[in-house]
């Protein structure tokens, strides 16, 4: 392959290409996977299939749980209305704080991409720094800023851009705002590295060629960086459909998610049949949408990329 | 490439280092570990700043021993833990509300408790000796208060009505079901609407009734405080124990039982089956149930003790419960029954006050 | 990009900054604060939230626990995650897929469910609690984040490169460590950090594995802030921040996370 147009990226597919340019052990695969799959195996996979095997056993309070084997778990939560609702309510959640930290992110991450070295170190910290703090004196931070008489309710008064306090507490955009800010630095460092892989080459041709700056990013950059976009959104999604304490200090019993239900069953009311099955749905829907998602942008690239 | 090897191989063995170290002043004991060791689960906070101060430090000096305090989770996590753990050993003894505790007992994972191991028990209130049932003697209760704004609450309140009074519309806090206060709110509803525990509709007709009126709906006790002192809550159901403690700090707040009057929950002392030093266990529950110690925490966070003998000063009269008069009127919902109940009444508020909600938009 | 994008892109992100940032602020601020109750704005400024520390003796010891922690878990999580994302991305292996799509699993599943599982899974196995445990489920539950974020650096390294090295007669290890593992160090670092800070915050799964000896400062916090509501846990709050953003500092000084990264080659 003489020098010019790069190769496109490397694919699982291409290992036999890559025992062409100069043979790997072909078994080194299970090796390097080996210790990641051991660790999920032992640390994660056992033990959570050892708990969630409890949805096949029927609940009985106040007493050890009987023998037999029983789908009634699973039919209580999807032959139920309101627990449909429930699943489709954090399906929705998830859907909004992803497509909003993606939406707000990319500009922060295309400004630590991009931007000049000086600043960056400092902006990465903030960046980062939300995340160090408990969420519990966060949501206290956000208390204080969002209640009625709240700073953001002052400020809006004040300004005459309303006449009574906004609710944000306790309802669905408090949520929204709390889990928007918990996945805005996940979506923000996951796509600085995303953008920082595009070869800046490309779009200065572009520029070269006449473009103007937005439209140089619009048409060669960003749909570059679309793969990894989707790939952080996916790992954002993920995460949002997992969170139970910000929906439950943030909105209350507005918008009940999945997790509170898997909280309630697993700490309080200790029917831990009815927890793991919500549980094992959950983690079932997730992870099939992560893996429709997967295949969707693995057409997309028409590569086969696992990624 | 060979500098960044070295910084990551180095910033690998410090972290590892550094974890090793971090774990170590936890787990290396000083010499002389002759001293019996007790693993105590309680809770943090000020809580646990008393216990430590006034129980477990005369404790170990009077028995010679070493109390070892876990201060994680909320009775019911740490229900959930023992549940978890079954046979494996994580505490010595741990306190529990009292229907955690009667679940607890229920599912085998206590040891049952009796006038033998604890002979302090004929000493307590009836109620207090779990009779028949028995995982744990009740050593303190708590009774449900109404606390309120002294500022903002004009004239001072005498009913649970209050909370329904469109004066405090969106000033009201309530807790989730699942949580004691919420749970006990819903009792208190149904008591005065003519029910009870075994009777429970009417609490939920009242509760829904109670909806336009909350402005805040706070599942961690904690997030109580802030609502309070900035004024964004006047009104709330809350434990007298830690409502005195607000009020001591200096929040402009007061408290009454009203006159409809009010439940109390109840604490008690497990000791699981996987426990290993049970001995020193109980002799831990008889100590805290001596008159000295119940007394000390009577007057420093105002929990009611149960042990019959205590008598407090006469300040101390309309803040905490203590003797048989006081204690009377309380009145103590069947525990036995919360623990077997809760789960469909958790279920039932979900559905029945997220479509309140709804329909108030 | 012209002066007006600039300002543009500048006053959209200063918001997102600030929106990141606020409530972070009302905590420090609250930290200076006089009353025995957290209260914001202050009325009046002291630091006595700051030197009553040394009455938290729990509270420091935590701090330095959580530390070591998140970096074990960071650097066994760098290390395990690396080599899995490899795998997955540049080798075929039975159960490839299966990996791929259990990889994210532990992200989906509320961490109170991973932490109770590990509990009972380590009493099944009757195993002393230890330091241990929680490190097994704190790397569990961050390693899919250095995964990704490897597997994406890696997709996008122009194998050329390699090969131009491997051509040149340099083994495959070698080819690897000099040219592509460069390469991918903005991936890696990005996951460590995740990883990092992840398990230094993390609540629902260390709930669970604690022992009364071994107590993150997360739970610390956590079981404080239960009975009690005084700004100590803003001063220990805002500590934590200063430090932990301290210490990155300081590991991107000598690692150099912003290290620009143009069309595959190192500057």
């Amino acid at each position: 392959m003489t020098g010019g147009r790069p190769r496109p990226p490397a694919t699982g597919r291409g290992a036999p290409a890559a025992a062409a340019s100069g043979g790997r052990v072909p078994r080194t695969g299970r090796w390097l996977a080996a210790p990641l799959a051991f660790w999920l195996a032992a640390w994660f996979l056992l033990p959570v299939a050892l708990l969630l095997a409890e949805s096949f056993r029927p609940v009985v309070i106040g007493q050890p749980t009987p023998p037999g084997l029983t789908l009634a778990n699973y039919a209580r939560f999807l032959g139920d209305p309101f627990y449909r609702g429930t699943l489709a309510a954090t399906l929705v959640l998830g859907a909004a704080v992803t497509a909003l930290a993606l939406a707000l992110g990319y500009p922060v991450a295309y400004g630590l991409a991009r931007g000049r070295h000086r600043g960056r170190a400092v902006l990465r910290l903030c960046v980062v720094a939300p995340l160090l703090v408990s969420v519990v004196i966060r949501t206290y931070g956000w208390i204080v800023l969002l209640a009625n008489n709240g700073a953001v309710n002052q400020a809006l008064l004040a300004l005459g851009l309303v006449d009574q306090p906004v609710k944000f507490l306790f309802t669905h955009t408090g949520v929204l705002i709390g889990l928007v800010h918990f996945a805005l630095p996940v979506a923000i460092l996951s796509l600085v590295g995303v953008i920082e892989a595009v070869d800046r080459s490309l779009e200065d041709a572009a520029r070269g060629l006449g473009a103007g700056a937005w439209r140089a990013f619009w048409a060669v950059t960003f749909p570059l960086t679309l793969p990894g976009v989707a790939a952080g959104g996916m790992l954002i999604f993920s995460l949002t459909v997992a969170a139970f304490v910000t929906p439950a200090l943030m909105g209350g019993p507005s918008l009940i998610v999945l997790s509170t239900l898997i909280y309630q069953q697993m700490t309080v009311t200790l029917e831990w049949g009815f927890g793991a099955a919500v549980a094992t749905i959950l983690l079932v829907v997730a992870t099939g949408l992560f893996l429709a998602a997967q295949r969707g942008l693995a057409s997309m690239r028409g590569t086969g990329a696992a990624a | 490439m060979e500098r960044g090897a070295r910084t990551w191989a180095t910033i690998l063995t410090a972290s590892i280092a550094l974890a090793a170290l971090a774990g170590a002043p936890g787990r290396t004991r000083p010499a002389g570990a002759q001293a019996r060791e007790l693993v105590f689960s309680g809770y943090g906070g000020d809580y646990g700043e008393v216990m430590k101060k006034l129980v477990i430090e005369p404790f170990e000096r009077q028995f010679n021993a070493r109390v070892v305090y876990d201060a994680t989770g909320s009775s019911a996590q740490k229900l959930a833990k023992l549940r978890a753990t079954r046979d494996t050993y994580t505490w010595d003894v741990t306190v529990l509300t009292g229907y955690d505790l009667l679940a607890a007992g229920r599912e085998g994972l206590l040891e049952p408790i009796g006038a033998d191991r604890v002979p302090n028990l004929p000493k307590l209130h009836d109620f207090a000796q779990r009779e028949g049932q028995g995982w744990g003697p009740i050593t303190s209760v708590d009774p449900l208060v109404l606390l309120y704004n002294r500022d903002r609450v004009k004239p001072a309140p005498d009913s649970w009505t209050a909370l329904w009074d469109p004066k405090y519309r969106g000033k009201v806090a309530v807790s989730h079901v699942s949580e004691g206060k919420g749970l006990f709110l819903l009792l208190v509803a149904a008591y005065m609407g003519g029910g009870d525990e075994k009777h429970i509709e009417p609490g939920f007709a009242r509760l829904r009734e109670l909806v336009p009126q909350v402005g805040a709906w706070l599942t961690l006790s904690p997030q109580y405080v802030p609502y309070l002192q900035r004024e964004d809550v006047w009104l709330t159901p809350y434990w007298n124990g830690r409502a005195q403690l607000m009020i001591d700090q200096g929040l402009p707040l007061g408290t009454v039982i009203p006159k409809e009057g009010t439940l109390a929950i109840t604490n008690s002392f497990g000791v699981p089956k996987s426990a290993r030093q049970k001995t020193l266990a109980y002799e831990f529950i008889n100590f805290y149930l001596d008159r000295t110690q119940q007394e000390a925490f009577a007057r420093k966070i105002y929990y009611s003790p149960t042990n019959r003998e205590v008598t407090l000063p006469p300040e101390y009269a309309g803040r905490v419960a203590v003797g048989r008069e006081a204690i009377g009127r309380l009145r103590f919902p069947d525990e036995d029954y919360l623990a077997r109940a809760r789960g469909a009444w958790v279920e039932r508020w979900n559905k029945e006050i997220y479509d309140a909600l709804k329909y108030q938009k | 990009m012209s002066r007006r994008a600039r300002l543009l892109l500048a006053a959209v992100n200063g918001a997102i900054y600030a929106f990141l940032l606020a409530p972070i602020l009302v905590v420090v601020v609250v930290s200076f604060g006089d009353s025995a109750f957290l209260q914001f704005p202050p009325r009046r400024l002291s630091l006595r939230w700051y030197t009553d520390l040394g009455e938290y003796p729990d509270f420091v010891q935590s701090f330095w626990l959580s530390l070591g922690l998140a970096a074990a878990t960071a650097a066994v999580a760098g290390v395990v995650g690396t080599l899995g994302a490899f795998a997955l991305v540049r080798h075929r292996f039975p159960g490839r897929r299966l990996l791929g799509a259990l990889v994210m699993a532990p992200v989906a599943l509320p961490g109170l469910v991973t932490g109770i599982a590990l509990l009972q899974f380590f009493s099944l196995l009757r195993t002393e609690p230890s330091i241990a445990r929680l490190l097994a489920g704190h790397v569990a539950v961050t390693v899919p984040y250095v995964v990704r974020s490897v597997a994406a650096a890696l997709a996008g390294v122009d194998r050329t490169l390699e090969d131009a090295a491997r051509g040149l007669g340099a083994s495959p290890w070698t080819a690897t460590r000099l040219v592509t593992l460069p390469l991918v160090k903005p991936g890696l670092v990005a996951g460590a950090v995740f990883s990092f800070i992840l398990s230094f915050d993390n609540v629902a799964v260390s709930l669970f594995l604690t022992t009364p000896r071994l107590v993150p400062l997360p739970i610390q916090i956590y079981n404080y802030v239960e009975s009690s509501a005084r700004p100590i846990i803003a001063s220990i709050s805002t500590l934590q921040v200063a430090i932990v953003v301290m210490l990155l500092a300081i590991a991107e000084r000598v690692v150099g996370f912003s290290r620009r990264y143009v069309g595959g080659v190192e500057p």
